[in-house]
Parts: C-alpha cells; structure tokens; sequence
C-alpha cells in the first residue's frame, strides 16, 4: 500500500457508454475501451479527491455489452483496469440504471479479489446491482437519478479514501452504503435502559431507530397443486434430524452443515430400533419413541395401501434445523430439491420440529 | 406491605476461620460450606474455590450464578421452594451482597456449560468477570440422573447463597432501596407520567430447559402477574442445565432483571410502573397465540399500560412468543419495545437476524449475533472440571470461541451491551 502523500494514489474510473460521452442506448453495444485521465463524472471525481489520488484512466463499456456476457468482459475490463497499475477503484455512480448497476458491481468485485485493491460504487437502493452485490463490495446509497452526482460522488470518494488509507470503517447508516453483514459492537447503555428508551421515545413521538429487524422475506412460489394423489409418489424431507443410531454421518445437532438420504422403515420394522433424533432444539423423546410421529410413514403406508396415495418414495432426507445458518440452509435446501428431482418424485412432505 | 433489599458491597472474598464479614470483606469457613452441602448424598464430593476479577482464570463448564441473598428473622426466606417455605413472599427486610456471585459448575452428558475469563478480551463481556467468585465443583454420585444431578445442584448454590447471607445481617448495608414501592399505585406521578408494564417470558420446553416459580416448573403456567419482590425474594430460579449460554437468563440476572430494576429506578421520574407479566414459552403455536392474547388483555385491562417492554427467554422458537405478545398488545393499543438477539452466522451473514419478525415490532434493542467469534487469551488456571467439549484439548489455552459461550455476554434480559449493527 502506498502512503498518501509519497506518491499520488493511482485511481481507475468504471464508467457505462453513456457517462463515458460516447452515446446514449444506441451506443450500448460499445466494447471495453481505456482513457487516458478522468471522463464526464471523472472531472467531478478529481475536483472531490484533490491532492489525495489522480484519476489516472477512466474504463468505459456499454451496459449491454456488459451484461449478457459478463464473464468474458470482466476478464477484459479488468484487464484494462489491471494494466493502469492501479491503487483505487471507483465505478458509477449507476444510480437506478440496472445494467449499469450490474456492471459496476462485478467490476468491484473482480477488482477487490483480483488485484487486492479496494473499491466502491454507488446506486440507487432498487438497483438489482444492490442485492447482486452489496454482501461482497461497498455500495454507497445513491438517488434514482443523476441529480444526485455530486453528493454521491462525494460520499463514495469519502469512503474509497477511508479504505485506501486502511481506516476503521464505521457502520453502514453512518458512511452511507447498503448494509454488508452484522457486527457486534458495544453500546454505551445496557439493553435494558435502551429498550426502555426506546418505548419512552415512541409513546411521546420522538424519533428512535430500531436496532434489528428481519428484511421482508423474498417471494416464493408455490408448486401447482399434485392433481391425482392416488397416482402420485411422495417423499419425505424432515429438518428433525432423524439419524441412524449411533448416528453414522456425523449429522451435527445444531449448527447442521449436512444432510443424508436414509431408507424408510418397512411396516414390520420397529424403526425406534434403527432410528435416532439427534436435533438440540427439542425434546426428542417422544421422536426416538416412534420415529413415525416425526415422519409420518405409518399413515402413508396405510394411505398407499388404501390406494390414496401413489407409492411412497422408499427413502427420506434427514438434515437438522436447529440454529442452522441461512446460507447452509439455502445450500442444502436446493440440493434436496434437485436429489429429488433426479428421484423422480411427485410430491414431497416436509416436516419441521 | 414493605419490601427492603439492603445492599452491602463487598470487597473481597476469602476463606477463613469463620463465615463473617469483616470491614467490606467475606470470609468463608469453607469446610463448615462443604460438609453443609455434602449432606446431600448426591455429592461425592465438593471443591470449592475463589475466582477474583483480573484473574487469569478460565471457569468452565459454568451452570449458573447466583447471588447471596438472605431475610431477616420473622420475614420468612428467600428462594420459595428451595430454600424458604411456599407462601406469601415479598415481605420485610432481604440483604443483598454486590460485588460476588456464586457458580456451579458441572459437566456431564445432557447439560451444557458456558466459559467465563475473569481477565483478558473474554473478561470485557461478562459482568460475572467483574464479581468475586465463589465457586462450586462438586463431583456427581455415580448413576444419578441428569435431572436430580441438576436438581441438586440448584439446591446447593442457593443453600450456599443463604450460608453465606448470614453473615451480611449483623453488618450495616450499604444502602436501602425499593423501600416504598407498589406497582400499579402511582405513588407521587400524579396520573402524568405513561404507564409502563412488562411483560417477561421464560424459557419452559423440559426439565433440563425450564426455571421455577417457586419451586414449580415454567412449562405448568399462564400469563400471571408477579410482584418485583417476589422476584427480588427468588420467586424465580432457573433450572437451565440443558441451554446455550446465550439462550438462557442465569438465577442471578433474573433476581437483578435489569429491566424490571430499571422500570422501578425510574418510577415516578419519567415512567409509572405499572407491573410484571411473567409468561412462559410453550411448545406449540396455539399455545403461544393463547398466550400471546392473554398477556396482551392482563397488559391492558388488569394493569391499564400504554406501552410494554417485552423480553423472551431462548432461541429461534421463542421470537414468535415474543412477537406474539408484541401484536396483541398493539393491536390492543399498548405500544411496544424488545430484546431480542440474533443468530446469524459467525461473519454476520443471513440477512434474518429473527427467526421469526412482525412488522409491529418496530422498537427491538438488540442482544448481539450469538455466533460471532471473539478470540480468548490463554489462562493461567482453569477451573470447573477436567475438561469442556467445545473447548477441545488445552481448555485453558488460547481459543477462539462463539460469543454464545461466554456466560453473560449476551443477555435476553438487556443485561449486557453487546448490540448488532450493520457493517
């Protein structure tokens, strides 16, 4: 890292085809290309960084030619990026431009794991870029419209220097970017003397801030409804943790990382023989009892037999709930779902504890 | 109806020829402590030994904590159930000691310990690493179950809390506070000052996961109101063996509850107390809703509130008890604030803090993401046992542990100021 001071910090500019002033949508198609010093927005850039980076070039590429192909053009753009021997990057401001948004994060994502450098972009809070991106770069919050240039500009050459300068970066709501991840810190108060400020402030109308909240959950979608049931085969996917005694493959009981398919019990089978609850969020008695009152195989072996139900599928996915992590759950969440589409099944019955 | 705590700060422990308090110091006769509590044959055997802030001690395997606490003749005991008789508590004069805890400690199949560093990074955490800590080590009868084994345990540290309160009567307390008080009575707030309730949900899954309310388990209750000085006089007793650290209240933290104690400091200042709901955490979702309503209609009609704190007690299930409280008190009117904590992974990453979150709970004081790491310096002694699983070889040597580990760093009850932010 250089120091302020010594040499001037070398600073790259990513911009799309229309803040690089070479056109407007018709001009989208432009491939990567390199200038020399700061372009439109870049003039901005070197005013607000003054004496503490030079923009040396300024990489500019159309929005669609960007997205579509990205991973070919990323190589090129940071190759482009690369051979400026940079210090700093700063792409966009894209604002509530989509294509835009995309382009300026994956730029400073490839910019922060390939060349080790730091950089920032800034968008609109709606800006699909956001979401894509905001975990793995810093976003600072931008308008809907360029309108707001020069205040974003300005907040993201705040913190580009911060970062450059190895500084502590303070939380997301103070420096202004959208949220990476949660930190634990030390509060002057205790909870309890905060919370009750808090109530205090909302019963006489102050203003407060509420320390945690959940973001509204993503839209999911429903598969369409299984139209004949008695032609239908159902599998069984529980997060009961319902292992093997002596539990083989290590299924941890909170915290889980894993998940494993185990043959279902036939109708003579005493499966609390074979069969353990290893969750830690519950009591498991009643499961290691009689495993069929976590998966209810007993009912539907009865319902197959009755001709209700198609067939039962002769296995089931055991992975366990408790204090899992939501990317784990996501992981293992989808490939169950593709076992079971390899699996053939019709149908799945999920039970949770 | 008076009920005065008469704090006595102490400044030391130590052992001694006899159990007394001299000049701010304890002393401990500690075989007259260990042949008390030997007489319960569940014990083998019983070590006892002081942990002291700064100390470069690791105790591990950390069951719970209690404070030293005992009543005046005439105005009955403390710990209903355990210790004193079942009736009407809250009565007369309960001396208090500050500035020393008592733990027990245990490992064994079933139970779930936590760490407490009395000096280090760790020590920056836990007000436990800022009492004087008398600690018990006792050794299991072989072939005792896991629940009697927990049940003896809780009976020794509250036998010891009152061993050591008789030597806290003949001395001066420091100071008498919570003389005069009456929820509910708007003693000297004129009507003026809003009228705030709280409402408190304890942990009741089983016999490992559960507290007392004077000597009965969590899981058996509904929604009723409780007087602070039950409280103070160890109406509630936690009966935790089985629970991460950071997902149970310790004895100590419920006799002191900050909120409850601060909603009393502040009576009459900015705030009306109105009163305690204590309410568990049942096990099925109708359960919770019932609950839910019927702490919501105490909190309105019985206590006339205009706003509530809500805290739970627990992990992922128990968000829903503490949002279901939160919106049936607004939707009856009566605004709103809680403590949750958040389990996320150790980086922070997840974006859903709470496993479960309604958009009425617009004012929640955060308790830290649990599974956050913190790094801990070697120790030069470990005490609690030979050993502890999640520490791995070396218990007492360099670790990184989540912050859910540490005894008292995070506290459902807002004990602690650990809070998650957005980075």
């Amino acid at each position: 890292m250089k120091k302020i001071g010594e040499v001037r910090p070398r600073v790259v500019h990513y911009v799309n085809q229309f803040f690089g002033q070479i056109g407007g949508e018709e001009k989208a198609h432009t491939p990567p290309e390199a200038r020399t010093g700061p372009v439109g927005p870049g003039l901005l850039l070197q005013r607000l960084l003054g004496d503490a980076g030079d923009v040396v070039a300024t990489v500019i590429c159309g929005d669609d030619y960007f997205v579509g192909r990205e991973e070919e053009v990323e190589r090129q753009v940071l190759d482009l990026i690369a051979a400026q021997r940079p210090d700093l990057v700063l792409a966009g401001p894209a604002f509530n431009a989509g294509r835009y948004g995309i382009a300026c994060g994956a730029v400073c994502r490839d910019v922060m794991e390939g060349l080790g450098i730091p950089a920032v972009t800034g968008m609109f809070r709606e800006n699909p870029g956001v979401e894509l991106y905001r975990r793995e770069i810093y976003i600072v919050e931008a308008a809907a419209s360029a309108i707001g240039m020069k205040e974003t500009m300005s907040r993201m050459a705040a913190l580009a220097l911060k970062l450059l300068g190895e500084e502590t970066i303070g939380p997301a709501s103070v420096e202004g970017y959208f949220p990476r991840a949660r930190r634990n810190v030390f509060a002057e108060k205790d909870g309890a003397q905060r919370v009750l400020d808090m109530l205090l402030a909302k019963l006489s109308g102050r203003p407060y801030a509420t320390e945690v909240s959940n973001p509204a959950a993503p839209d999911s979608h429903s598969a369409r409804p299984i139209a004949d049931m008695s032609k239908a085969t159902v599998a069984l996917v529980t997060e009961g943790a319902l292992v093997p005694r002596g539990n083989p493959d290590l299924i941890e009981g909170s915290r889980c990382t894993k998940f494993n398919r185990y043959e279902v019990w036939s109708e003579m089978d005493r499966p609390a023989l074979s069969f353990e609850c290893i969750h830690r969020g519950f009591d498991v008695a009643l499961v290691s009892e009689d495993p069929n009152r976590l998966l209810p195989i007993d009912v539907l072996r009865a319902m197959e037999t009755e001709g209700r139900v198609g067939g039962l599928a002769p296995f089931f996915y055991s992975t366990c709930g408790c204090g899992m992590y939501i990317s784990e759950a996501r992981r293992i969440g989808s490939e169950i779902a593709h076992a079971l589409k390899r699996d053939s099944v019709d149908g799945v019955i999920l039970s949770a504890t | 109806m008076n009920l005065e705590i008469a704090s006595h700060h102490v400044t030391n422990v130590e052992f001694g020829e006899r159990t007394e308090m001299r000049d701010g110091a304890l002393f401990i006769d500690r075989a007259g402590l260990v042949s008390h509590l030997r007489e319960d044959r569940n014990f083998s055997d019983i070590d006892i030994t002081i942990a002291h802030p700064g100390d470069m001690t690791r105790v591990i395997n950390l069951l719970d904590v209690v404070d030293i606490r005992k009543k005046e003749a005439d105005s009955g005991e403390v710990f209903p159930g355990f210790i004193g008789k079942i009736e009407q508590t809250g009565l007369g004069r309960t001396h208090v000691a500050k500035g020393v805890s008592i733990i027990e400690t245990g490992r064994r199949e079933g139970f779930f310990g936590g760490i407490l560093d009395m000096g280090g990074e760790g020590s920056r955490y836990t007000p436990y690493a800022l009492t004087h800590n008398i600690v018990l080590i006792p050794t299991p009868r072989e072939g005792i179950l896991a629940a009697h084994y927990a049940y003896s345990l809780k009976l020794a540290a509250l036998k010891t809390s009152v061993y050591l309160g008789k030597a806290l009567l003949p001395v001066p307390p420091d100071e008498v506070p919570l003389s005069d008080f009456e929820p509910g009575s708007r003693n000297g707030t004129g009507g003026t000052l809003p009228r705030i309730g709280y409402i408190w949900h304890v942990l009741s899954h089983y016999d490992l996961r559960s507290v007392y309310y004077c000597g009965s388990r969590s899981y058996s209750f509904y929604p009723f109101v409780v007087h602070p000085r039950e409280i103070v006089d160890g109406a509630l007793i936690s009966g935790h063996y089985d629970h991460s650290p950071a997902l149970k209240n310790y004895t100590c933290s419920m006799l002191n509850n900050p909120v409850m104690m601060e909603l009393v400091a502040r009576h009459g200042k900015d705030l009306d107390f109105a009163g305690v709901i204590l309410t568990n955490s049942p096990a099925t979702v109708e359960e919770k809703k019932r609950n839910g309503a019927m702490s919501a209609r105490l909190a309105k009609s019985l206590l006339r509130c205009d706003g509530v704190v809500i805290t739970k007690e627990g992990g992922g299930h128990t968000d829903m008890d503490l949002m279901e409280s939160c919106k049936g008190c607004e939707k009856a009117g009566i605004r709103t604030s809680l403590i949750d904590i958040e389990m996320l992974s150790p980086a922070g990453e997840g974006d859903y803090p709470l496993v479960v979150f309604e958009r009425e709970a617009d004012a929640i004081a955060s308790g830290g993401n649990v599974e956050e790491r913190v790094r801990l310096p070697a120790m030069e002694n470990v005490v609690g046992g030979e050993g502890m699983k999640e520490l791995g070889e070396d218990a007492g040597g360099e670790k990184e542990v989540p912050l859910f580990l540490l005894s008292g760093a995070v506290s459902e009850l807002g004990m602690s100021r650990i809070r998650g932010e957005w980075y």
